[in-house]
């Protein structure tokens, strides 16, 4: 672990780390230190930074919290701020502007992780750190903890080979002493081979779900080709924040069928994978919902809402223990203090004090979901930003260097219509007599470009951004043909997806073109 | 009524709490160009409200709402559900969303397709029901996956679990279609307290009559009443009729790249 100096406070354990605001109170930051040492769980750490705050959500501190938790690491950030995750496929960034409560993400087979606060560092150094507060700009951290023992001491003495079949509690796990700097792959090279592939990769972990597989088609292809061949699941890069269900614990992710391992809700104040749900059911997962109509306690209201409605999928709060019900009720409790009083647009909601966060400013639609970042290396020559692929700028030819950033996507190029129209590929385009487009999100939201000749297909077709590449696909009934320079002509036919370089010339019929041009 | 200078719509709707229920917590919007239909969820009367808020949100919008605009007034529906005051204390408001709204896309009119969660868009295509949004729900990731027939659906003991919503201190966000406008197309609106008390082959039938938009609905609603009516049940049916000028022929010439230039 390392940091840069700056204002902030930075709480940093070998379970994770914490990082809040110049005006935090000394006790609040004493009290985390006490909670991460102790091994406290996720929600635990997360009441001691709300409780702090009194009962105001706009009275809640800028914060970011990242807790290691077996093969994941949980991650919340509010504020101007943002903790970015290291994975097999590549970077996940958390921010948590413009959000009035907070983001909070689950992401698995962390790498190391670096925290940014917007506090200006105040030293162009790094400064190793193992464990301890620090007033920090940035936070490095290199990894999960990945060797379980008890304390430093004992750390140096586990023999290499000894497989982490049982993961301990983070708290009392020890990270090793980073030999690289965050960001290189700093998981222990021991534990890979003696590790039985679908521990190491699957998400085993409570916390989480897998992603139904077409949504992890994209982490699958970029993952490490051992990981692919190693696990029938795909070695997943990211999952969100998603609760669990109760009969997920201890079930491998490869059981083709277990209906869980779908997307589940987020439920921030249950406590994920807590047996105790779990326990009340007994093991017949699918009947919980009917199950839970006969609990005793519930009111006509909850009864009605169960009986054949819509429920969401989060582990049910009305079945528990009386003994667990009691952490979870004060969170609750705390949440809906936070929750409850203001309404978005009371001018209150301003952020107290520094940082100036836009966040609980107006009920804006998150940024996240609107625009599309990708990984980039800036040139220090010019300022152009270049694709992480590019070993040289690609409008000065410098040599590129340094570390990628997040940036919003730039203008991909440029495509030339068959009305002679040119276009920037700056959002996807459907291309058809009628074009119709299916299933897209706030993100992709896709031009419909008409083209009315009798001759092509009314959807015919379409152009995908993907990271920084272009891709064209083929949808009508005649398919499209190619003429890309120095190759023949190719027909794509229906649903065949091209990557698309600069020059190609998609023929929609005998006489309308497509073309693509200036591609970065 | 009239949405365009072309089109002409005639709807039919109908939100019924049902016998088993206390509350209605599906909230409709039938408010040219817009037709939604929300199904809250939530403690007490937490899904109502939910559901209610997001169709006002909608209900703002103007005559001639724009993609973004819809987008933008979800976000808002969103971020007020998840700010709301909620009075169970143990569930979480959210709404489901399904429904059309009519866009223009440079001078073309659309249906904007909007859904989040398991209420469902279907439109009649070739005398078949074929529904356009795809359900948020635990069975359809299943379906997706390729781990359980879509006719499993009906008889999956969870089908009731969805996977996303609006609201329910979540920030997910709806998925869209966009599908032209074309005459004679008539488009279904639902709740799950249709689809689920009743066949898809009898929705079908039912839908694909020859009869009116309300005489459809009514139909509905009575086959869902009497298969069991345990949840509420909301329908839209939109009939869309090509006016006297039918689009194509005039449009056709607007275009700068019409038939002269390429033969």
């Amino acid at each position: 672990m390392r940091y840069l100096p700056g204002q902030w406070f930075g709480i940093i354990c070998s379970a994770g780390c914490v990082a809040l605001p110049p005006q935090t109170s000394h006790e609040l930051a004493v009290s985390l230190w006490a909670g991460l040492k102790q091994g406290e769980n996720f929600p635990q750490i997360m009441q001691r930074i709300v409780n702090d705050s009194g009962v105001s959500l706009t009275l809640a501190p800028s914060f970011a919290l990242a807790l290691f938790e077996d093969s994941s690491v949980h991650v919340a950030v509010r504020g101007d701020l943002y903790v970015e995750v290291k994975t097999p496929s590549g970077p996940v960034r958390i921010d948590g502007s413009k959000i009035t409560t907070w983001r909070e993400e689950i992401i698995v087979d962390p790498q190391g992780l670096t925290l940014v606060t917007n506090s200006q560092a105040e030293d162009a150094f790094y400064w190793p750190l193992y464990e301890g507060v620090a007033r920090v700009s940035v936070i490095e951290m290199a990894g999960p903890p990945t060797i379980p023992s008890a304390d430093m001491a004992a750390a140096s003495v586990v023999k290499p080979a000894t497989p982490p079949a049982v993961p301990s509690p983070p708290a009392q796990a020890v990270v090793p002493p980073p030999a690289v700097p965050a960001g290189a792959n700093a998981r222990a090279p021991v534990d890979e081979p003696q590790t039985p592939a679908e521990e190491n990769l699957a998400p085993r972990d409570d916390h989480v779900t897998l992603m139904p597989d077409d949504m992890q088609a994209d982490n699958s292809s970029q993952a490490e080709p051992e990981a692919v061949q190693a696990d029938s699941s795909p070695g997943l890069g990211q999952v969100a924040a998603y609760g669990v269900l109760p009969g997920d614990d201890g079930q491998s992710a490869d059981d083709e069928d277990d209906p869980h391992h779908t997307t589940l809700y987020r439920s921030f104040f249950e406590e994920p994978g807590a047996p105790d749900s779990s326990q009340a059911d007994g093991s017949t997962v699918p009947h919980r919902a009917i199950q839970q109509v006969s609990q005793p306690e519930q009111s006509p209201e909850d009864l009605d809402d169960h009986d054949g409605m819509t429920v969401m999928s989060v582990p049910g709060p009305a079945v528990s223990e009386p003994a667990s019900e009691e952490p979870k009720d004060l969170a609750a409790a705390a949440f809906f203090a936070l929750t409850g009083p203001q309404p978005p647009s009371d001018p209150s909601a301003a952020p107290q004090g520094p940082p100036a966060s836009p966040m609980a400013a107006q009920p804006a639609p998150s940024p996240s979901s609107a625009v599309t970042m990708v990984s980039a290396r800036i040139c220090v020559g010019c300022g152009t930003p270049n694709s992480t692929r590019l070993m040289y700028c690609r409008t000065c030819d410098a040599t590129l260097e340094g570390d990628a950033v997040q940036i919003p996507r730039p203008v991909l190029g440029r495509v030339r219509l068959p009305n002679g129209e040119v276009r920037s590929i700056d959002q996807p385009m459907v291309i058809g007599r009628r074009p119709e487009a299916a299933r897209f999100s706030n993100a992709d939201i896709p031009a419909l470009i008409t083209v009315d000749d009798s001759h092509i297909s009314g959807t015919h077709l379409r152009v995908d951004l993907e990271d920084w590449s272009v891709m064209v696909t083929s949808l009508g009934r005649n398919g499209t043909i190619l003429r890309r320079k120095g190759k023949p002509d190719r027909r794509l036919t229906d649903g065949q997806q091209e990557l698309a370089r600069n020059g190609d010339v998609f023929f929609l019929s005998k006489d309308l073109t497509m073309t693509i041009e200036e591609l970065v | 009524m009239r949405l365009c200078d072309h089109l002409e719509l005639t709807v039919g709707f109908c939100t019924e709490t049902g016998p088993h229920r206390k509350l209605n917590e599906d909230t409709i919007l039938v408010q040219p160009p817009m037709f939604i239909v929300a199904d809250g969820m939530g403690g007490h009367d937490d899904g109502q409200r939910a559901s209610t808020v997001a169709v006002e949100e909608l209900k703002k919008l103007g005559s001639r709402p724009s993609v973004e605009d819809v987008r933008d007034a979800l976000a808002r529906g969103r971020h007020q559900i998840n700010a709301m005051k909620i009075a169970s204390k143990r569930r979480a408001a959210g709404t489901t969303i399904s429904g059309m709204v009519f866009v223009e896309q440079n001078g073309w009119p659309y249906w904007l397709v909007v859904n989040l969660g398991d209420s469902r868009t279907y439109r009649v295509v070739n005398g078949k029901l074929e529904q356009v949004s795809v359900d948020h729900s635990e069975a359809q990731e299943l379906i997706d996956a390729g781990k359980m027939a879509s006719s499993a659906l009906r008889d999956y003991p969870r089908r009731n679990v969805i996977t996303r919503v609006l609201g329910a201190r979540t920030v997910e966000d709806p998925e869209y279609w966009m599908i032209p406008v074309e005459g004679d197309q008539r488009w279904m609106i639902c709740s799950d307290g249709l689809t689920s008390e009743l066949d898809d082959a009898l929705v079908a039938h039912i839908v694909t009559q020859p009869i009116p938009a309300q005489q459809v609905v009514d139909e509905l609603v009575a086959a869902a009443m009497t298969a069991g009516g345990r949840d509420n049940i909301s329908v839209i049916i939109v009939d869309v009729k090509k006016a006297a000028h039918p689009p194509e022929e005039e449009t056709i010439e607007d275009l700068q790249w019409g038939k002269g230039v390429w033969d």
